[in-house]
């Protein structure tokens, strides 16, 4: 009786704060294109209603199939996937960036899907059997399962998607259990490569690293190997800079306060900041947003959606959005914990991941701690493609939750 | 799950890592939201100021006569680069705003984003142009400054520049009060360069200018700048000044000076036009300063009205330097010293006294310190401390020489005695009002009392004598006891080439008040280099007298001391009437010489020309009596014909005359006609010549001046 009640309970928490966080993403979709004449909101609105029921019936859905299921197809999903994503470097040049396939009149974004599928890839992998990270060859593979996905979005170019893959690698092998260490030592040529820029900080990350391995009594050829790596990460960092585009420039230094382009890229951000701050405790209302009605805000139904909460909710709108996604991580996290297989809370917590890497990134770009780096609010921001790949995701979820009491 | 432990400290770790990470992000939106950062200074980059210009106060005269007001005017620009066809758009323009075409399009084709087209358009163009719509011309609707009455109180006025800042006159000194304060809005940019509105900010209101309210008085004022005008005019002078006063209340009713300028159009005229000359210009007076110390004398007992001076025939030589009188004179009384303006007896009154009595009497009269008036460019003139002095300065300073004034001191000076003895402070500005509402009032305000009451008495009476029988006659009017000194002076040369005086450059000046009973209105009349006629009693009292006469017309009953005296100054005076020449006009023209000389004429004949007259030209009529005239037509067939009379004649008269007659006229000169070959009475055949001698005559006795 308990384990009924507690399956259902379970569900229950997951299942409702999705569809709050839905809701909320419905409110501030109408507020943010509505335009005072009637029926002009309709077309994004009722879009995203359709979307969120589709959504749900796909969450129903993924929510019943067999797991091992999925844990079998994983590598089959993950090479459709790829094909997608190669398909997409071949298509004309419209000048855009090339993130979406036309199906009828709906556009779909391979690289969004790309994220669940590399998370359930890379928990078909690590959740094997034999797998062991002691083993090197499992070690480079996860890389390389993440590594082509990576260079191919980045090519779309889409630098946040491409940078969620490589996100989701290291807690998932964190969680599979690599040694703190290891850890470590794959963080420090992105710091090295941070650090680069400047000979006296490059100098001192360096120093940090090499009494760490003194003091970690490592063997010389790790030591030598790591010191290389990072030094050649040094080196690369500045070249690979110039290969980064200008508008990728931009937003990184803007988001590091080296650049002050107010009429560009940090335009966004400070129209994001003024709408969050003139919301105050209790918010503008609803409509009563200036920011948000006079479209100061750009890209405002997608990925700025949370500065249309922030503003017309205030403080305490906010807070509701960031506590119900707190409430939602933690189940997640709880049913990643919890899970009968390897494999499911391999998933699990590599969805959580995903979640959470948006949520903080979205957010943080709003209030300026983050760059601008196109990520949509789960749930919240308008868009489909997002929608149904997190409503797989909560499936799969939902799925691992109630094998774990069957 | 293999080992339990360990995973759960996994799971502890990045569950207390997510958590400190959502707290970070809480911790930065309350900061944002509750406000702490700066906010604001980003913002500013986002948000533009749009200034709500204030109304300028206006200006009133003391009857609410507006003097300086705004109207909405329209100003035309564009963004060149906006524009798309410049040919079709410098045509609407040229067609909208009666530009010239060429201009418009040469400035649309210039490589900038802002030219401006045209200023001070009517409101029209800018619905007009909306209509039109054609992007990259833009209209913007301002307030643009108006003097309704043009050239009226100009110099007093002032006038702004395009911006509506004031550039001279009371425009600049009351520019801080006329101005206002612009009230903002705030704008948020959008992405697009698009203005909104920003939602949540303060609309600050602007706060309009203080209207200004002046002692001014349109009617004197524009009196005073017609008679002004008409006497410089008449005396070919080169500028001249007027100030009407109130003696009682110091309160200025009119300032006036030529040259002059149009106030809507500043630019047209010379610079020197701008100025508020009564105050900024200084100048020796001559006579007009003799009352400081005839009453100086009368104030301190030295001397009565009845003590005599000798006032040495006419040439006196003070140490070295000659003083003349226009008419030499054995013993005059102190009064008569006054009243027919002796420098002789003056300045030996003046040797006789101690220098100091002059000085301080100067100085109490206002000379060598500002009025403070507060009007633009005020001088206090020239009033040498008595160490700076010369042995004959004390006799200079008396006639009004060795000091530069303004006529604004003078003014004062004249109603400090028409008041009883008070030098009052001189008023401009009679309130300054905000919204209609009087928030400063200036009311009348004595500086000292000068001389007592008694002596500023003896001094009306003495004053009344000068234009009742003195160098004021021309002042005179009929039913009125007017006061009043006449002053003539030779300009000093302003360059330090010269030394001295000019020879025939005079200021003309008289100042009188009236009536002497009880002053009400003050006058002073300064004219600069008038040709021929050059004194002050010549000049300046026919002028005073014009300007007086046309304020006690007005005024009325107020000026009048009884209902007889009215009477007398209504009476038409029964002048005898001088008969005009008409001998040689056309009938058209004898008509309305008829009209203007109110002498009713009988014309006989059928011609076209007058040929004779009587009674002739010059005859004095003692009453207006018909004038017979004969227009005969020449039916004489005879060859030979008497040559008529033409000597004496204007040319173009004796030409009709000849010609009608059946001569031919050969000219040599201009003006009337001197001499006639052949003579009147000779007979010379038709179609013959008689050659007129002509010259322009000068009568010299009509520029004899016996004062």
């Amino acid at each position: 009786m308990m384990t009924v009640i507690k399956k259902i309970k379970t569900d229950r928490v997951l299942i409702i704060t999705t569809l709050l966080l839905c809701l909320y993403g419905l409110v501030a979709i109408y507020s943010a294109t509505w335009t005072g004449t009637p029926g002009a909101w309709k077309s994004y609105f009722l879009r995203q209603v359709i979307w969120i029921m589709i959504g749900l019936v796909i969450m129903v859905f993924t929510a019943k199939i067999p797991l091992d299921w999925v844990h079998m197809s994983a590598g089959g999903l993950y090479f459709i996937n790829l094909c997608f994503l190669v398909v997409l470097l071949f298509l004309p040049d419209t000048g855009q960036p090339s993130r979406w396939i036309n199906i009828g009149s709906f556009q779909l974004q391979p690289s969004e899907f790309m994220k669940p599928v590399m998370v359930i890839t890379l928990a078909a992998l690590l959740g094997s059997q034999n797998c062991s990270l002691k083993k090197i060859r499992y070690l480079l593979a996860a890389f390389a399962l993440v590594l082509v996905p990576f260079i191919l979005v980045m090519k779309q170019p889409d630098l946040g998607t491409s940078l969620t893959f490589l996100v989701i690698l290291i807690p998932m092998l964190y969680w599979k259990g690599l040694s703190l260490f290891i850890i470590m030592i794959i963080f420090f040529p992105v710091v090295t490569f941070v650090a680069a820029f400047n000979f006296w900080t490059f100098s001192f990350i360096m120093l940090i690293i090499c009494a760490i391995l003194i003091l970690s009594r490592q063997r010389a050829v790790v030591f030598w190997a790591v010191f290389l790596v990072n030094i050649l990460a040094g080196i690369a960092a500045p070249n690979l800079w110039h290969h980064l585009h200008d508008y990728q420039k931009q937003r990184v230094l803007g988001f590091l306060g080296l650049v002050s382009d107010p009429q560009g890229s940090g335009y966004q951000i400070i129209q994001s900041k003024v709408a969050i701050g003139s919301g105050g405790i209790i918010g503008k209302g609803f409509l009563h947003g200036s920011q948000t009605q006079l479209r100061f805000l750009p890209a405002q139904h997608t990925d700025f959606i949370f500065s249309v909460l922030a503003e017309e909710w205030g403080l305490l709108g906010a807070l509701v959005v960031l506590v119900t996604f707190l409430i939602f991580l933690l189940r997640i996290i709880t049913v990643a914990y919890n899970a009968k297989t390897d494999f499911a809370g391999l998933m699990t917590f590599g969805f959580m991941v995903i979640f959470l890497f948006q949520v903080v990134v979205n957010i943080g770009m709003t209030m300026g701690i983050m760059p601008v780096t196109g990520m949509p609010l789960p749930f919240i921001s308008y868009g489909g493609s997002s929608l149904l790949t997190n409503m797989v995701m909560i499936g799969l979820i939902v799925n691992t939750a109630m094998q774990r009491y069957k | 799950m293999k080992n339990m432990q360990n995973f759960t400290w996994r799971f502890d770790i990045f569950t207390v890592g997510a958590l400190l990470f959502l707290l970070l992000m809480i911790v930065k939106m309350v900061q944002i939201q509750i406000g702490v950062g700066g906010l604001e200074v980003t913002e500013n980059r986002f948000q533009a100021q749009h200034k709500l210009p204030p109304e300028r106060g206006r200006i009133f005269d003391r009857n609410l006569k507006t003097l300086a007001f705004n109207i909405p005017t329209v100003t035309l620009f564009a963004d060149p680069k906006k524009i798309e066809n410049a040919n079709a758009a410098a045509r609407a323009v040229a067609s909208l705003t009666g530009l010239d075409f060429a201009q418009v399009r040469e400035k649309l084709g210039q490589k900038t984003n802002y030219v401006k087209l045209a200023t001070k358009l009517p409101l029209a163009v800018h619905e007009k142009l909306g209509k039109l719509g054609i992007t990259g011309l833009y209209s913007e609707v301002v307030l643009t400054r108006k003097y309704p009455k043009s050239d009226l109180c100009s110099q007093l006025l002032g006038f702004t520049d395009i911006d509506g800042k004031g550039i001279s006159g009371l425009e600049m000194t009351q520019d801080f009060l006329l101005q206002g304060a612009p009230g903002r809005v705030v704008y948020q940019i959008t992405a697009n360069n698009e203005k909104f509105p920003r939602i949540g900010y303060p609309e600050e209101q602007a706060r309009d200018g203080n209207d200004f309210v002046l002692t001014i008085d349109y009617r004197y004022q524009y009196i005073a700048e017609r008679e002004l005008h008409n006497t410089i005019l008449q005396t070919d002078a080169a500028g001249g000044a007027v100030i009407i006063m109130n003696p009682e209340t110091g309160e200025i009713l009119a300032i006036c000076s030529e040259p002059n300028f149009n106030p809507n159009e500043p630019g047209k005229a010379d610079q020197e036009a701008w100025r508020i000359k009564p105050v900024t210009d200084i100048f020796e007076p001559g006579s007009t300063f003799k009352p400081i110390l005839m009453s100086a004398l009368l104030e301190k007992g030295l001397h009565t009205t009845s003590d005599k001076v000798f006032c040495e025939n006419g040439k006196y030589m003070l140490k070295d330097r000659p003083i003349r009188d226009t008419a030499p004179y054995a013993w005059l009384s102190m009064r008569d010293v006054m009243v027919y303006s002796s420098n002789i007896g003056m300045s030996k009154l003046a040797m006789e006294t101690d220098r100091k009595l002059l000085y301080d009497y100067a100085r109490a009269f206002g000379f060598g310190q500002e009025t403070g008036v507060g009007l633009q460019g005020e001088q206090k003139g020239i009033l040498s401390s008595i160490g700076a002095w010369s042995g004959v300065s004390p006799g200079f300073i008396s006639i009004g020489h060795e000091v530069a004034v303004t006529a604004l001191q003078m003014t004062n000076m004249f109603s400090t005695i028409a008041n009883g003895g008070f030098l009052m402070q001189p008023v401009i500005v009679k309130e300054i009002r905000k919204d209609g509402i009087p928030v400063k009032v200036y009311g009348p305000r004595a500086v000292r009392r000068v001389i007592s009451t008694a002596t500023a008495d003896t001094m009306k009476s003495i004053l009344a004598d000068v234009v009742e029988r003195g160098t004021g006659k021309k002042a005179a009017i009929k039913g009125v006891t007017v006061c009043g000194k006449t002053g003539t002076a030779k300009m000093p040369f302003t360059d330090r080439k010269n030394v001295g005086y000019q020879e025939g450059n005079y200021i003309s000046n008289f100042c009188g008040f009236f009536p002497a009973e009880d002053p009400k209105i003050c006058i002073y009349v300064m004219i600069e280099k008038p040709r021929n006629l050059y004194y002050g009693g010549d000049v300046g009292a026919p002028c005073f007298k014009n300007i007086a006469e046309q304020i006690i017309t007005f005024e009325g009953l107020d000026y009048f001391q009884s209902p007889d005296r009215q009477e007398e100054f209504h009476t038409v005076e029964n002048n005898p009437i001088l008969v005009p020449n008409l001998v040689g006009c056309s009938r058209a023209a004898a008509s309305y010489a008829e009209h203007k000389a109110s002498l009713p004429i009988h014309t006989g004949g059928e011609g076209q020309f007058i040929m004779a007259q009587n009674p002739p030209a010059g005859t004095i009529l003692a009453e207006a009596q018909g004038i017979r005239l004969d227009s005969e037509t020449n039916n004489d067939d005879n060859d030979v014909q008497l040559v008529p009379n033409v000597t004496g004649l204007p040319v173009r008269n004796a030409m009709n005359i000849l010609a009608v007659k059946g001569f031919r006229a050969v000219i040599i000169g201009s003006g009337k006609v001197a001499r006639q070959q052949p003579g009147p009475g000779k007979k010379i055949g038709k179609q013959e010549q008689v050659l007129l001698q002509c010259e322009s005559a000068v009568n010299l006795n009509d520029l004899l001046v016996l004062r």
